[in-house]
This record gives structure tokens, C-alpha cells and sequence, in this order.
């Protein structure tokens, strides 16, 4: 009875191909036949694993799809999916990233400047003087313009020891002035510096005074004399003839004035 | 068909039982019901792969819960597939996690929402199992099954896509390849208890 009901016959059942009355002859010998139930669902069993196999291609590719188009869609927030990695940045991207480090630089310049003290500024700021040419050539070289030329600056002072300040020419006052800033005696290079200055202001007259202005205010601020330094930076920026007139910029200004204020 | 953008439960039900439009209907779940699944998974610390694995599995194992009759549109699509995809996530965490009070939380929870998951899952594992001796067939074979069972598409229409002489040489032949197909069952131990006992609960 059983042989009957082989493969080909319980496989027509399963594919809806027999009659109802052969139909209703199989199931009613499954009710009998543990053999013929078994082979059936076991059949069943195949046909549901053949299609799970088409609806798991179809999942997958539907589901491939749909993130697809959401990613392309950019209808939501990605966490960590790596299809963006590769994803092309537009312009502006990059513009907000330039922006970005620029004002950070900006702001880290500005911060620096604003906690710096008269040292750094004196650091940042500092130039030694240098002897202008067509003045060695109209005029015979010193013993002290030798000395400075050559960086002996030390034995500047020495040669200088026995003579008073009036005694000095204003180019040799401005000279040692330097001299002594280069050996990191600012208090010194104010003595000889405010005495071409004094000169000036009382001879009405004018000689090396932007240099005067500059290396005092060097001075001061290697002091931590900020008003000083501040009046003649203040100076030294608002006269656009001035030969240290570009020398301070308006950040550095204002970190004086910070720490004056301080 | 003359369905509109949005299909309705019905419709998407009538799609897949019926073998006719399955696709769309897939892709009906996508649209309708992905990101209601996907929150669920990263609001329960799951991330975005989490979620794309979870419903993945999710869809297929609905898929099997209307393809088995154990779902006929009793409750809605949208609370079955919740419960199917929170009943997932949650094993899946499970595995990850294997503290003792949370493995019973979760099966009370599991056992108390979807009360027929454990089977499907099951089932689904003996498809994959299966899947892998399908792999196994001959491309003809292979092609032959696949467009009869899940393309739906009738012995003649086979016969002319893939070139036998008559629809009887194709229906000859599936019986062949499915033959062979069941022989690899027979042969293979571990899949034949995992089928029978699937099978236990079987209709």
C-alpha cells in the first residue's frame, strides 16, 4: 500500500496536483502510516527550505537596497556605517574645516599675546642696532663704533669708564645704550639712552630719537615697565614716519596695555 | 493589482502567501517598518549593523510565520514584527551578556510575546542547514527548484526558460533533483534530528 505513496506521489500532493479524490485517499492513510507522515513533512520540510533560500536573497538584497537609498537620501544620522567612510566631502565641507583651524590659530595667537609678559615681548621684539653705512663712510670711525661693530661690547664700558655723560656724543650715547641692552642691563641702556633724549628735548632737536624711542621701550619692557613701554609703543605706532612704526602690532599693543592693567 | 503607495496589512499578507509580488511586499516591510525596528535595537544598545542584522532575520522569520500558516493577519504586521525583532535582539544580547537575572527576564519577556519564535527559529535553522546541501545540487537542479517553488512560475514556463523538450522532461527532473536533495538529508545526521525534531511541532 505504502509503495503507492512513494516520492513522485507525495510531491504532486505537496504541489497541489493530485485530484481531491486521491487527495483525500493520502490523508487518510497518513493518519495511518507514520512511514508515508514522516516522508511528507520531511518533503515539506525541502520545499520550505527552497523557498526560505529565495525569500533570504530577496531580504538581502532588498534590505542592501533600501540602506542604499537612505544613505544616498541622507534621511538619517549614521553612527558607524562604513559605506560612509568614502563618501565624497562638498567644498563647503572643507571651507568650515580651513575656517575652523584658522580661528583656532587666531584665537591660540591672540591668547599667547594677551598673556605674554614684558620678557616675551622683549624676546619676540628685540633687534640690535646696526650702524647705518653711509655713515661710516662720511664720518671717521670711533674706537667705541669698533668695538660695537665687533660685538665687544663689554670693553665698550671699559674704554668709556673715565668720561661723563655730557661728555658723550648723542650716536655714542645711543651705542652704549645698545651696548649695555645686548649685555641684559636695561637699566643702564635707560641711563644713556634718556640722556640723548633729554638732549633732544632741550635742543629742540631730534637726533636718533626713533632709535632713543625704540630700544627705551625695549628696555622698559625687559624692566616690566609696562606704562613707559606702553607710552612710547603707543608713540612709536601712532607716527606713521616713525622708523619703528611697524614694529609693534596692535595685539601686542594691547597685551601691554593688559599688563599695565595687571 | 491596483494597490496604493502604502500597502495595507491585507495586502501585503495576500502578496507573500500568495507568492504573487513578493518582492514588493518585502520591500513594503522595509519602507513600512524598518525604522521602527532599528530604533528599537540602538535605543536597547544595539548599533546600526545590530539593527541591519536583527530585522534581516526578522523579515525571514516572518516570512516563515506566513509561509507555515502561524500567521494569518490575527494582530497586526507592525506588533509581530516588533515582537519577532525585540524576541531576537534580545537573544542575541543574551548571548552577549550572560548574567543569570537578565537571561530570565528576557525569556519571560520572549516566552510571554511570541510564544512560537523558539520554533521558527528553529525551523530556520534547519533551512540554513539545508540551504547548505541545496548549495550542493547541480546549477540545473539548483535553478529548476528555485523557480518552481519560490518564482512560482508553472512547469511549461520552466520548460521554455530552460530549455527541455517538454514540461513533463522538467517535472521529471525536479523529481530527480528533489530526490537527491532528500537523500543528502538522510545522509546527514545532525540536519535529520534538527528536521525531526522541527518537525515535531509541524503541521
Amino acid at each position: 500500500m505504502e509503495n503507492k505513496y512513494d516520492d513522485r506521489f507525495l510531491l504532486h500532493y505537496l504541489d497541489g496536483m493530485l485530484d481531491p479524490s486521491e487527495k483525500q485517499l493520502l490523508e487518510q492513510e497518513m493518519e495511518k502510516s507514520q512511514v508515508i507522515r514522516e516522508r511528507l513533512y520531511l518533503m515539506r520540510f525541502t520545499i520550505r527550505a527552497i523557498k526560505f533560500k529565495g525569500y533570504k536573497s530577496s531580504v538581502n538584497e532588498i534590505q542592501h537596497d533600501f540602506l542604499q537609498h537612505r544613505i544616498e537620501n541622507k534621511s538619517f544620522t549614521s553612527v558607524s556605517t562604513p559605506k560612509l567612510e568614502g563618501k565624497e566631502r562638498p567644498m563647503q565641507f572643507w571651507t568650515k574645516i580651513a575656517a575652523s583651524l584658522l580661528f583656532l590659530c587666531t584665537l591660540g595667537y591672540v591668547l599667547w599675546l594677551f598673556q605674554a609678559d614684558g620678557a616675551q615681548l622683549y624676546e619676540s621684539n628685540f633687534i640690535s642696532y646696526e650702524i647705518a653705512l653711509e655713515r661710516g663712510a662720511g664720518l671717521q670711525e670711533n674706537q667705541l663704533e669698533s668695538l660695537y661693530i665687533n660685538g665687544e661690547f663689554k670693553q665698550m664700558f671699559q674704554v668709556s669708564a673715565e668720561k661723563t655723560l655730557e661728555e658723550f656724543e648723542s650716536f655714542e650715547l645711543l651705542l652704549l645704550g645698545t651696548a649695555a641692552l645686548e649685555l641684559n642691563n636695561p637699566e643702564e641702556a635707560i641711563w644713556y639712552l634718556q640722556q640723548i633724549d633729554s638732549d633732544n628735548t632741550e635742543n629742540q632737536t631730534d637726533d636718533y630719537q626713533d632709535e632713543v624711542d625704540f630700544f627705551m621701550a625695549m628696555s622698559y619692557l625687559k624692566q616690566g615697565a609696562y606704562e613707559q613701554a606702553l607710552r612710547l609703543v603707543q608713540k612709536m605706532r601712532s607716527e606713521e614716519q616713525h622708523k619703528y612704526h611697524s614694529n609693534f602690532s596692535w595685539a601686542e599693543e594691547y597685551s601691554i596695555r593688559l599688563q599695565n592693567m595687571l | 493589482m491596483g494597490k496604493s503607495t502604502v500597502w495595507t496589512d491585507k495586502e501585503i499578507l495576500e502578496a507573500i502567501s500568495g507568492s504573487n509580488q513578493i518582492n514588493e511586499a518585502i520591500r513594503q516591510l522595509y519602507e513600512g517598518y524598518y525604522g521602527v525596528l532599528e530604533n528599537y535595537i540602538l535605543q536597547n544598545s544595539g548599533n546600526e549593523a545590530d539593527a541591519a542584522d536583527t530585522i534581516q532575520e526578522t523579515m525571514l522569520v516572518f516570512l516563515n510565520l506566513i509561509e507555515t500558516n502561524r500567521f494569518r493577519g490575527e494582530s497586526s504586521i507592525n506588533s509581530v514584527l516588533y515582537g519577532i525583532n525585540r524576541n531576537i535582539w534580545l537573544t542575541t544580547l543574551r548571548k552577549r551578556k550572560s548574567t543569570l537575572n537578565r537571561d530570565q527576564l528576557y525569556s519571560t519577556q520572549q516566552e510571554r510575546e511570541v510564544p512560537d519564535i523558539s520554533k521558527t527559529l528553529e525551523e530556520v535553522e534547519g533551512y540554513q542547514l539545508m540551504m547548505s546541501l541545496f548549495e550542493k545540487l547541480g546549477k540545473k537542479c539548483r535553478q529548476l527548484l528555485h523557480l518552481f517553488y519560490y518564482e512560482n512560475l508553472s512547469m511549461k514556463e520552466i520548460a521554455a526558460q530552460e530549455g527541455y523538450t517538454n514540461d513533463q522532461i522538467a517535472r521529471n527532473t525536479k523529481l530527480k533533483c528533489m530526490k537527491e536533495l532528500m537523500n543528502q538529508i538522510e545522509g546527514n545526521k545532525h540536519l535529520k534530528d534538527l528536521v525531526k525534531n522541527a518537525l515535531g511541532y509541524g503541521k
